[in-house]
C-alpha cells in the first residue's frame, strides 16, 4: 500500500510558504531574545524616571437635583389659611383646594428642594429668595401681611453633609436679601459622594385675603469655597 | 364659583428651571510684595443650560480686576485680570469675588424659580509692617501605640522674616504631658511653610488630649487641635431607669465607642436583680459601631410579676474590633413605678378597637346569613 496520499494540486507551493513561515518565526523570535538583551544591557527599563507637574484647581460645581415641585393651581376653599408644604403628605391641608383638571402629582413635592455639592472642595452654601414673605404670599396687599401669611424654609443634611453648623433647621422665614448671599445654610458643605446633599424644604400659608395671581420668586443658591 | 369663596387662584403653583453651574478655580491667592502685580486668571464654566451666564466682579479689589466678558453664551472660559498698583498698601487680606450666575429671565412666569450663583475667591494678602506669623496645626484620632503626625502650617504676613522654633505641648485631661520640639529656621517673608512632626503615644492612656502648637518670636503665636487616643473599649453612657411594672418592656442602653476603628457585635446581657437574687435576664440587639460612635441598644423583657421598687441591673457589654474580643460591665440601680394612667387608657383603647372590630364583623356574618334565610324562603 502506498504510503503517501496521491499527490493535490498546490502541494509544491504549500511546501513553500510553510518554510517562509518557519523562517518568519525564527527571525522573529531571535529579535526579540536580541531586544531582551539588549534592554537588559542597558538597564533602562529599568532607571527611566520622569517628572509631571499637574496642579489640581478647585472647582465648585453645585446644581438642584429636583427638577419639578408641582402643586397644580388651587385656591384657598375656607375662611382659615391654606397651608402647603413639602414635607407631609399630601402637602396641602384641607383649607386648600386644587383644580381638578390641573391635578398635580404630589410624590413629587416630598423632601423639596436637594441642592448637591459636586464640585471638589467643600463650600459655604448660602440660599436667597428674591421675594420676601409679604410680597411674594400677599403682593404688598395690606390686608393679606396682617393675616399671618408663611414662606419658609427648613433645612435638612443627608448623611452628615454638613460639616459645621446647619441653618434653619426648624420652619424658618424665607430670607430676602437684596444687598448679600442671604442665610448662610451651611458653613461647610460637603463634596464627598454619599454626603453632599442637603434638602429644603418649603412651607407656604396663604391668607384668604390674598390676592389672587401668579406669584414670582426666584431662590438662589450662592456657593464659596470655604476658607 | 364656590359659594365659600374662590379668594386666590395661584396659577401655576410649581418649582422649575433647575440650574446646575460650575465654575473653576474656586479660589486663588497672591501676595503683594510692594511692586506692580499683574495676574490673569484663566477660568473654566460648566453649565447645563443654554442661557446666558453673567459675570461681575465685587469685593475690596473690584476696582482691580477686568474681565475678559462679562457674559456668556456659547463661550464656557473667561479670564479676569488683576492689576495692583505698586502704592496699594492695605496690609492683611484683601478680597474680592468673582460672582458667576445664571442670567435671569425677566418674563419667566415660574412660581418659584431656582438659579445658582458660583462666587471664586481672589485674596491677595499685603504684607503687615515688621513680623507676623500665622500658624495652624491639624492632628487626628489614633488608637494607642499608634503615631500621630501633627501638621503645622506657618505663613509669614509680615515684609520682615523671622527665624521660628515651633513646639507642639501636648496637654492630657489632667495637665502637660510633654513638649515636642521642631527644628530651628527662617521663614522668609510671605513665604509658607508646612511641617510635621510625629508623636509616639506608646505610655500615652486612652482618652481626650489637646495639642498646643506655639511659636515665640517676641510675639507668641499659637494654634491648637483636640485629639483622642483610642482603645477597644465601649462606655456605658445612659440606661433606662424607670421601668413599669407589667407586660413586656423595653430596656434601653446608651453606648459609646472608645476606639478609632470600627466595633463590631456589640450587644448587652443585661441580669436584672432584687436584692441580689436573679429575677430576669435578657440580651439587647446586637449592632456595630464606627469610630467613636454613640449608639442605642434595646432588650425587653416580661416584667409581669415584678412588682413597684429598687432594683439593679447587672449590664455586661460584649463587643469585637480587628477580631479581639472585650467587654464592660456595670452595675446600675433600676426603679419599678406603676403602670402609668395613660398605659391604662392605651389598653383600653386597643381593646376597644378591637372588641368594635370583631363585634362589627359578627354582625356582616349575621345579616349575611338572616338574608341568605329570608332570601330562600321568599323563592319558596
Amino acid at each position: 500500500m502506498d504510503e503517501q496520499g496521491p499527490m493535490m494540486p498546490g502541494d509544491g507551493t504549500t511546501k513553500v510558504l510553510m518554510a517562509i513561515a518557519v523562517i518568519a518565526v525564527v527571525v522573529a523570535a531571535g529579535n526579540l531574545f536580541f531586544n531582551f538583551l539588549t534592554l537588559q544591557s542597558t538597564g533602562y527599563a529599568n532607571v527611566d524616571t520622569g517628572q509631571a507637574d499637574v496642579q489640581i484647581e478647585s472647582a465648585i460645581n453645585i446644581r438642584f437635583n429636583v427638577n419639578s415641585l408641582d402643586w397644580g393651581a388651587g385656591f384657598v376653599n375656607g375662611s382659615i389659611n391654606a397651608v402647603l408644604d413639602t414635607q407631609t403628605s399630601p402637602y396641602f391641608n384641607e383649607n386648600w383646594s386644587f383644580n381638578l383638571a390641573d391635578n398635580p402629582t404630589t410624590n413629587s413635592l416630598a423632601g423639596g428642594l436637594e441642592i448637591e455639592n459636586y464640585g471638589n472642595a467643600v463650600v459655604d452654601l448660602y440660599l436667597n429668595s428674591s421675594e420676601d414673605v409679604n410680597d411674594f404670599i400677599c403682593s404688598a396687599d395690606a390686608t393679606c401681611t396682617a393675616a399671618s401669611p408663611g414662606f419658609e424654609w427648613q433645612s435638612e443634611e443627608i448623611e452628615d453633609s454638613c460639616d459645621a453648623t446647619l441653618a434653619a433647621t426648624t420652619w424658618t422665614t424665607v430670607t430676602s436679601d437684596l444687598t448679600g448671599d442671604g442665610l448662610l445654610m451651611c458653613d461647610a458643605f460637603d463634596n464627598q459622594v454619599g454626603s453632599n446633599e442637603l434638602e429644603v424644604d418649603l412651607r407656604l400659608t396663604v391668607p384668604i385675603s390674598a390676592p389672587s395671581g401668579a406669584r414670582t420668586t426666584i431662590i438662589t443658591a450662592t456657593a464659596i469655597e470655604s476658607t | 364659583m364656590n359659594k365659600k369663596g374662590v379668594v386666590i387662584l395661584l396659577l401655576v403653583l410649581c418649582i422649575g428651571n433647575v440650574f446646575a453651574l460650575g465654575v473653576s478655580p474656586g479660589k486663588k491667592t497672591f501676595n503683594f510684595d510692594g511692586a506692580y502685580l499683574e495676574e490673569t486668571i484663566d477660568y473654566g464654566v460648566r453649565v447645563d443650560t443654554d442661557k446666558p451666564i453673567v459675570v461681575r466682579v465685587e469685593g475690596d479689589l473690584a476696582e482691580y480686576i477686568t474681565l475678559s466678558r462679562t457674559e456668556l453664551v456659547d463661550e464656557r472660559f473667561f479670564s479676569a485680570t488683576l492689576r495692583l498698583p505698586a502704592n496699594f498698601s492695605t496690609p492683611g487680606q484683601n478680597r474680592a469675588f468673582v460672582v458667576v450666575s445664571e442670567q435671569v429671565d425677566p418674563e419667566r412666569a415660574d412660581f418659584i424659580s431656582t438659579t445658582v450663583t458660583i462666587k471664586s475667591i481672589i485674596d491677595v494678602y499685603v504684607p503687615y509692617p515688621g513680623r507676623y506669623l500665622e500658624l495652624e496645626i491639624e492632628g487626628v484620632d489614633v488608637n494607642v501605640g499608634e503615631p500621630i503626625e501633627f501638621l503645622l502650617d506657618v505663613v509669614s504676613r509680615g515684609d520682615e522674616g523671622v527665624s521660628i522654633t515651633p513646639e507642639i505641648q501636648i496637654y492630657s485631661e489632667t495637665g502637660k504631658v510633654e513638649t515636642l520640639y521642631l527644628t530651628s529656621r527662617i521663614i522668609a517673608s510671605q513665604e509658607e511653610m508646612k511641617l510635621k512632626k510625629t508623636l509616639d503615644t506608646a505610655g500615652y492612656n486612652p482618652g481626650n488630649y489637646k495639642a498646643v502648637a506655639a511659636i515665640d518670636y517676641g510675639v507668641l503665636a499659637e494654634a491648637e487641635t483636640d485629639f483622642r487616643i483610642g482603645n477597644l473599649s465601649i462606655a456605658i453612657l445612659n440606661y433606662t431607669r424607670d421601668l413599669e411594672v407589667g407586660g413586656l418592656v423595653p430596656f434601653k442602653v446608651i453606648i459609646q465607642s472608645g476606639w478609632n476603628d470600627i466595633i463590631d457585635g456589640a450587644y448587652a446581657d443585661v441580669t436584672i436583680l432584687n436584692n441580689s437574687l436573679e429575677v430576669a435576664s435578657f440580651k439587647t440587639t446586637t449592632t456595630s459601631l464606627s469610630p467613636w460612635e454613640e449608639k442605642e441598644i434595646v432588650g425587653y423583657f416580661d416584667a409581669t410579676n415584678f412588682s413597684e421598687g429598687n432594683y439593679s441591673a447587672q449590664i455586661d457589654v460584649y463587643y469585637f474590633g480587628r477580631s479581639a474580643g472585650s467587654s464592660t460591665s456595670t452595675t446600675v440601680d433600676i426603679v419599678f413605678i406603676a403602670q402609668s394612667i395613660l398605659s391604662y387608657w392605651y389598653y383600653v383603647l386597643i381593646g376597644g378597637i378591637i372588641l368594635f372590630v370583631v363585634s362589627g364583623i359578627a354582625r356582616l356574618i349575621l345579616i349575611k346569613l338572616y338574608k341568605k334565610k329570608h332570601g330562600k324562603k321568599k323563592r319558596k
